[in-house]
């Protein structure tokens, strides 16, 4: 938690100095604060933060439609900090991608667990993220790869296993990645057939 | 309800001797119909004199003359006034007293003696009945409807057993016909009983318990009047017939071959379990209801159960040219625990529920109930002399149901946002109030906070502040979230008086009404300033003075606090401050508030608050929208 980059907001002043002193004891760095939805916003967008805490009774734009704009933009991990306990809000804070949902009143301790367990939760979910790109990179670039393997088989007349060797060879050789001599074939193959 | 009086009479007609019977109830008025004028002569004649016919009282007979008619246990009002002409109204009403006291001596000089008492006696009772008369005339200086009003008080005034009323009416304007009304009224709830005479039905329903009914010198029939106001067809067809003049005056509309009023209830309902205003709701009910019950007009006002007064209502009129302007604090009178009132221009009394009226006839009225208590009532009116059907009223009975529940839904609706608000309200105060501890540990931790004690008041008098809001939001009956500074700052002041000894406060405060989480600040504020000068200003001195100022001008709140202490030190700035309490002031009046704030020396310390503000309702009420 330490030198956690934090944006604070909430517009009661006196809560928003007591949220603030509270971080700071927990070793964050408070990077910026608003007292309404749309300097919430602003400030977000340019400080980047690595935490966002905010109530849900903003003037302007309230927290939840802050965060739902900001969450367009960058991905930044958010805390909710509210008096309000309705099941309708809560709907709403997941349906804006927040990670933590507290419960006025808080102290520290609260706050503590709370940002914990939420930017875990991010990094968990990053990294998901991550996987799911890579695995789906994989993918694509396997059906090219067979896309150019079937043109190297029926033009120089190869079996599958050449064919292959054949494209890994021209991979060493270029010092290319696979999928890269494979798109390049598929497209030189395009410029050859005139239909 | 026990029978104690029976009021027989041998009524005899063309030499035939009929007896009629009328049976009396104690804390019931019993009216009786007669339908042809000889009759009603006869039974009149009978009761004066005694003639041709025999009254008996509890199985005796009674045959009073007139002026003697008034006792404690029968009072009879005649066609005839029986006073003395020459006499002033507070003697004629005194006489009366004094003669049932001294039966022996009817003129009994004694009270003419002692005229300045009998003079406010009478004064006293008259005001008593609501009768605007002055005691000092004499009898033949007043008009006949004075007169048979001042009989009538007479007559109640001795509380008989049993009242008995001859067309009561006669001769009187709609105001002392709601006196007589009053009178009657009240009489019944003593538990005694009245006879009522009349030859109006719509009267005898407006007025009468029980009903009977005189064909030819006979009682032809005695109904309950709840029956008859649930189904007035039972009581028409006897007078149909009989009557020339209620031949062809009412229509008896027919139902039957419709399912209108079904499906107008399933449409109420539709709309009910919709999201519509309570307002929209009850325009829809009003249109509705006069559509399927064919009125002309319908009304639908609701009632505030503390206080009994008509908060709302919708109306529903279906021609622009129909013209009459209803009163409700008369209606309003009526309603008991009957299910359905009914009234026709035939009935005297019937011009007093309007306050302008150039065309209805008839009007009928539901009133309904909210959790027992009564929550409104639904009028409608005729421009003819409408029947109703016992359809109607089931109908009518229905909406009101609805209506009444349409009610209860709206107050559990506004009950839950206002929960549901004060919930938030309360969380945020206790947030703030970690808040505060929060602040006051971390300054305890970097040392600049050494004096536990006076940090722990700071923390108590700051928690008071924030409560002082909610005092006064809670004293607001009307529920509104709206607060006067010049009320929250006294209320501050007072809990901080005693404090410190020999400091004296001068509050110069206006009314400046804002919203409640900026009062909530506001309330920080204050207490803060004061608190300072309380800690800081006189120190080493005994005495001081301490100025508080709220003023509202320019679209601007200014608020100052001050004293005569020893002033800020040198090069303070109050934007620099490392003191705990002032850096919540000022971030508090620049960032929540967006206000100005400056401190100086003037005498003693001095800080000034500028805060730009609009007091219009409409602001006060965008700032509450917005924090919901």
């Amino acid at each position: 938690m330490k030198n956690l980059k934090v944006v604070v907001a909430e517009d009661e002043i006196l809560i928003l100095m007591g949220l603030k002193s509270n971080l700071e004891n927990l070793g964050c760095q408070i990077v910026g604060e608003a007292t309404n939805g749309k300097e919430l916003i602003d400030v977000a967008l340019e400080k980047k933060p690595d935490l966002i805490i905010a109530d849900i009774n903003l003037p302007i734009l309230d927290g939840l439609e802050a965060l739902e704009i900001i969450k367009q933009k960058i991905e930044i991990p958010s805390l909710i900090v509210t008096g309000y306990d309705d099941e309708e809000l809560i709907q709403k804070a997941k349906e804006a991608g927040v990670l933590g949902y507290l419960i006025k009143p808080i102290d520290e301790s609260d706050l503590k667990a709370a940002i914990e367990i939420s930017i875990s939760r991010f990094e968990e979910i990053k990294s998901l993220k991550k996987e799911l790109e890579d695995t789906k990179e994989a993918l694509e670039a396997r059906k090219i790869i067979e896309k150019a393997k079937g043109i190297v088989m029926e033009r120089m007349q190869l079996k599958e296993d050449e064919a292959m060797k054949f494209l890994q060879k021209k991979s060493r050789n270029s010092n290319k990645k696979l999928v890269d001599i494979a798109n390049e074939i598929i497209e030189a193959d395009k410029a050859f057939r005139l239909d | 309800m026990e029978t104690i009086n029976s009021f027989s009479s041998e009524f005899s007609k063309d030499e035939q001797q009929k007896e009629l019977i009328l049976e009396v109830h104690r804390g019931e008025v019993h009216v009786v119909i007669f339908l042809n004028s000889p009759e009603r002569k006869i039974f009149n004649d009978l009761l004066k004199s005694g003639e041709k016919g025999k009254i008996y009282f509890e199985n005796k007979i009674i045959n009073l003359k007139p002026h003697f008619a008034l006792n404690k246990k029968v009072g009879i009002l005649l066609d005839e006034t029986y006073l003395l002409e020459n006499l002033t109204i507070a003697e004629n009403l005194l006489i009366v007293t004094l003669n049932n006291t001294n039966k022996n001596s009817f003129f009994n000089l004694k009270p003419f003696l002692r005229k300045k008492q009998i003079e406010m006696k009478s004064k006293k009772m008259l005001q008593n009945y609501g009768i605007d008369l002055d005691p000092h005339k004499k009898v033949s200086d007043i008009s006949l409807e004075e007169k048979r009003l001042l009989m009538i008080t007479k007559i109640f005034f001795l509380k008989p057993e049993i009242v008995v009323l001859f067309e009561p009416t006669t001769h009187l304007s709609l105001d002392s016909i709601k006196l007589v009304d009053s009178m009657i009224k009240n009489h019944k709830n003593m538990d005694k009983g009245i006879l009522y005479i009349t030859r109006s039905w719509e009267e005898a329903l407006r007025i009468g318990d029980k009903i009977s009914l005189i064909i030819n010198g006979e009682l032809e029939h005695t109904f309950e009047s709840s029956a008859i106001r649930n189904n007035p067809k039972i009581l028409l067809q006897y007078i149909v017939g009989t009557d020339n003049s209620n031949k062809d005056l009412y229509l008896f509309p027919n139902y039957q071959e419709d399912n209108q009023f079904i499906d107008s209830v399933f449409e109420a309902t539709e709309y009910l379990t919709s999201e519509y205003e309570l307002n929209d709701i009850l325009n829809f009910l009003a249109e509705n209801t006069a559509k399927a019950t064919r009125a002309d007009a319908c009304e639908i006002s609701l009632i505030d159960e503390e206080t009994s007064t008509i908060i709302d209502k919708s109306i529903y009129k279906n021609s622009e040219t129909i013209e009459f302007i209803s009163n409700e604090t008369e209606i309003l009178k009526l309603i008991d625990e009957e299910k359905v009132y009914y009234f026709t221009k035939r009935d005297k009394g019937f011009e007093r529920f309007f306050k302008l009226n150039n065309d209805i006839c008839s009007l009928i009225c539901v009133p309904f109930y909210i959790r027992s208590r009564l929550g409104g009532i639904i009028q409608i009116y005729y421009k003819d002399y409408h029947l109703y059907t016992e359809e109607e009223i089931k109908y009518l009975e229905t909406i009101a149901h609805q209506t009444a529940l349409a009610i209860h839904n709206t107050k559990l609706m506004g009950n839950s946002v206002l929960l549901r608000e004060s919930h938030h309200r309360i969380k945020n105060n206790l947030q703030s109030i970690i808040s505060l501890i929060s602040l006051y540990k971390t300054s305890v931790k970097k040392g600049s906070q050494k004096d536990i004690i006076g940090m722990l008041d700071d923390l108590i008098s700051k928690i008071k502040s924030i409560s002082a809001v909610h005092d006064l939001l809670a004293k607001d009956k009307l529920g509104r979230s709206i607060i006067n500074l010049k009320d929250m700052i006294t209320h501050i002041i007072e809990s901080m008086i005693n404090t410190k000894k020999g400091i004296e406060f001068n509050l110069h405060l206006d009314d400046v009404f804002v919203s409640y989480s900026k009062a909530s600040t506001i309330a920080l504020v204050v207490n803060e300033l004061v608190t300072n000068s309380l800690k800081y200003a006189f120190v080493g001195r005994e005495k001081g003075e301490i100025q508080i100022t709220c003023k509202y001008s320019n679209e601007s709140i200014k608020l100052e606090v001050s004293d005569n202490g020893i002033g800020f030190p040198k090069h303070f700035d109050i934007d620099q401050n490392k003191g705990l309490g002032l850096s919540i002031v000022y971030s508090i009046v620049s960032k929540q508030l967006d206000g100005k704030i400056r401190t100086e020396n003037d005498h003693g310390a001095k800080v000034s608050i500028e805060i730009a503000f609009k007091q219009d309702k409409a602001t006060i009420f965008e700032e509450k929208i917005e924090k919901v």
